[in-house]
């Protein structure tokens, strides 16, 4: 009878075990980038307001603490990673967008909605970026901005053309936002299936030009090309704030 | 006749069995001893230092540091045995005195040939983990360790030439030995001694004694800036609420490594579209045109002992760099965002930036005995 039971007993050990992992599923966060409804590619000339054409040659961002949710609970996927299109420098490539290289297990099952993290939520934003191996999202000193005491969360690089000659060359848009206070959270209610064994694609969408909203119009980037003073945060916030209601998600 | 017969059918008999025993049974020990296994392998992990503040240091868990790696790797860097006539070593071009440059716009090879190129900087080259070269074709230190000595214009050289003459060498084999534990000569090959060469290169890393380093790593209550040098460093690292302009610097050379690893256009060459560009730099790495005219933001550590500057060594001084950044970009669409604008920077703000320069100078780097020539 003993010898019956030691050779049952693995055998329903391998059997709950896969049970286990099978109750699991993935789930992978997918961006896409556009301006004013056209794929986002660098590079490329865009109208901004009248008169000024604006090229595109950096639109990056750190995206963290991301949860699934269920029921007022939280499944956490993600806590911190850096999503870039600064080499996308075609259509095809904007419109197959950015895809997290990894897939996030969960576990199987239907959820109401997502919430996410733009920018370093404030525990990691206290730690710098020479703390970090480079292969760490966290780890790129061209995002830590020391006079700041903090990372970089989103930054727009732009050139701009005003004078109509072709070139974009009459100035810069440097829009670099970062510091705790620019941090900005967003919860979507969406309804996001998670099967046994299966992928779950979330697609996020943001509009670029969205993020220069200003009242009724766009803000004025010639006037106010820069955020690179901390102590002045008030297009850094109008941006992150632009960037929060700007971002669609969808399954 | 029956003789020869039952002899045949015997041999037939032996041959097959034989053969059957060979598929059948393990290979017989190797009797023939290495001619290195005498010498112990005692391999001592090497404890590299690195100043407060720096980036976790990324070794191959293949290439661990160990003493006679690295002392291998002096050797074979300050050896000419690796090129086609004996006459260059990887510090040829790379001199502890220039803080591992040459101090030449562009370098002759063992033909005379100069390359396209200046020589780069060696320093912290343990933390460029993003590409090594102007252009970042070698992903690893040991991966670009393998290809000077076959570039016509720098070594010209085989690695299989190399390789005879390491065997062959009174002292060479014992030093793979006591680095790797090869049992034989047999064993030494182009991948070990890059390896070693890499280990060399990997323990170049600031000593943390620049005026810099004291006054902001170690925070050297007796280190004081001047004036001049705190004008340099707000402008350098755009200091909110300064009263200085952004001098631009940081974007691709900021601290602690000054350079961020990244790829960039800086405006050095004139092209009248992106695949004009007489060097392509990165570009020609990656096939992709955004990338065109791009070449690796080098560390600015050490940036005074390093002139000529650019990665054609068109400019001679640091006055002759300021100048270019303040008024003399060319336009691209990819010329980095940060440098559309000229600087607008005065004569005293010119000097001002390269008086905090001057504060990253490390002449203990360059005088460190463990980096020097044993020959």
């Amino acid at each position: 009878m003993k010898r019956i039971l030691f050779a049952i007993l693995p055998l329903f050990l391998l059997v709950t075990s896969c049970d286990k992992d099978d109750q699991n599923g993935t789930v992978e966060l997918h961006f896409l980038a556009t301006y004013d409804g056209a794929p986002l590619v660098m590079l490329e000339p865009y109208d901004y307001t009248e008169g000024i054409s604006i090229l595109f040659q950096r639109f990056n961002f750190y995206l963290s603490d991301v949860a699934l949710l269920k029921d007022g609970k939280e499944t956490d996927v993600l806590d911190i990673d850096f999503v870039e299109f600064d080499g996308i420098d075609d259509a095809n490539k904007a419109m197959a967008g950015v895809a997290l290289p990894t897939w996030f297990e969960v576990p199987a099952g239907d959820y109401d909605g997502i919430r996410i993290g733009l920018g370093v939520p404030a525990g990691l934003n206290a730690t710098q970026a020479s703390d970090y191996p480079s292969t760490h999202p966290l780890g790129m000193v061209s995002h830590y901005w020391q006079d700041w005491n903090s990372y970089i969360f989103t930054m727009i690089n732009a050139k701009i053309d005003t004078n109509a000659d072709g070139l974009h060359d009459d100035g810069s848009v440097l829009y670099h936002c970062g510091s705790d206070e620019v941090y900005r959270s967003k919860t979507v209610n969406l309804p996001i299936s998670v099967r046994e064994g299966e992928n779950s694609r979330i697609t996020f969408t943001v509009d670029l030009k969205d993020l220069f909203k200003d009242g009724n119009g766009y803000l004025d980037v010639v006037a106010k090309p820069n955020t690179h003073n901390i102590n002045d945060l008030a297009v850094a916030n109008q941006v992150m704030d632009n960037f929060r209601d700007a971002l669609i998600a969808q399954e | 006749m029956q003789r020869t017969f039952y002899l045949f059918a015997l041999l037939s008999g032996l041959s097959f069995f034989y053969a059957c025993q060979d598929d059948d049974m393990p290979e017989p020990p190797v009797t023939t001893k290495g001619d290195l296994e005498d010498i112990p392998y005692e391999p001592e992990p090497y404890d590299l230092q690195v100043p407060p503040g720096f980036p976790p240091l990324e070794i191959p868990q293949d290439n661990p540091l160990t003493v006679d790696g690295i002392e291998l790797g002096r050797f074979l860097f300050y050896d000419p045995i690796l090129s086609s006539d004996s006459t260059q070593s990887c510090s040829s071009c790379h001199l502890p005195v220039g803080s591992f440059t040459d101090n030449l716009p562009t370098s002759p090879g063992v033909l005379g040939i100069h390359g396209k190129r200046s020589a780069m900087s060696l320093l912290n080259a343990a933390f460029f983990t993003n590409g090594l070269f102007w252009d970042g074709r070698s992903t690893t230190l040991e991966a670009q360790a393998l290809l000077p000595v076959e570039d016509p214009v720098e070594m010209n050289n085989t690695w299989e030439v190399v390789i005879e003459r390491l065997q062959a060498h009174a002292e060479y084999p014992a030093m793979f030995r006591r680095a790797f534990g090869i049992l034989d000569s047999d064993e030494i090959s182009r991948e070990l001694a890059a390896k070693a060469i890499a280990q060399f290169e990997r323990i170049m890393v600031s000593t943390g004694q620049s005026k810099y380093d004291r006054r902001f790593l170690y925070l050297d209550p007796t280190v004081e800036f001047t004036d001049q040098e705190f004008r340099g460093f707000d402008m350098f690292f755009d200091v909110a609420d300064s009263p200085l302009p952004d001098a631009q610097c940081f974007h691709c050379h900021n601290a602690p490594l000054f350079t961020t690893n990244g790829y960039f256009n800086n405006g050095l060459q004139e092209a009248a579209t992106l695949d004009d560009f007489e060097d392509l730099g990165r570009g020609a790495v990656t096939g992709a045109k955004i990338d065109n005219g791009k070449f690796r933001a080098p560390t600015l550590r050490n940036i005074a002992l390093t002139a000529p500057y650019m990665h054609d060594g068109r400019l001679q001084t640091l006055e002759e760099v300021i100048d270019f950044y303040n008024e003399g970009v060319h336009f691209a669409d990819n010329l980095d965002e940060n440098l559309v604008v000229p600087l607008g920077l005065s004569e005293q703000q010119k000097q001002d930036v390269i008086a905090f320069l001057h504060t990253l100078t490390d002449t203990s780097f360059v005088h460190n005995p463990m980096l020097s020539n044993p020959f």
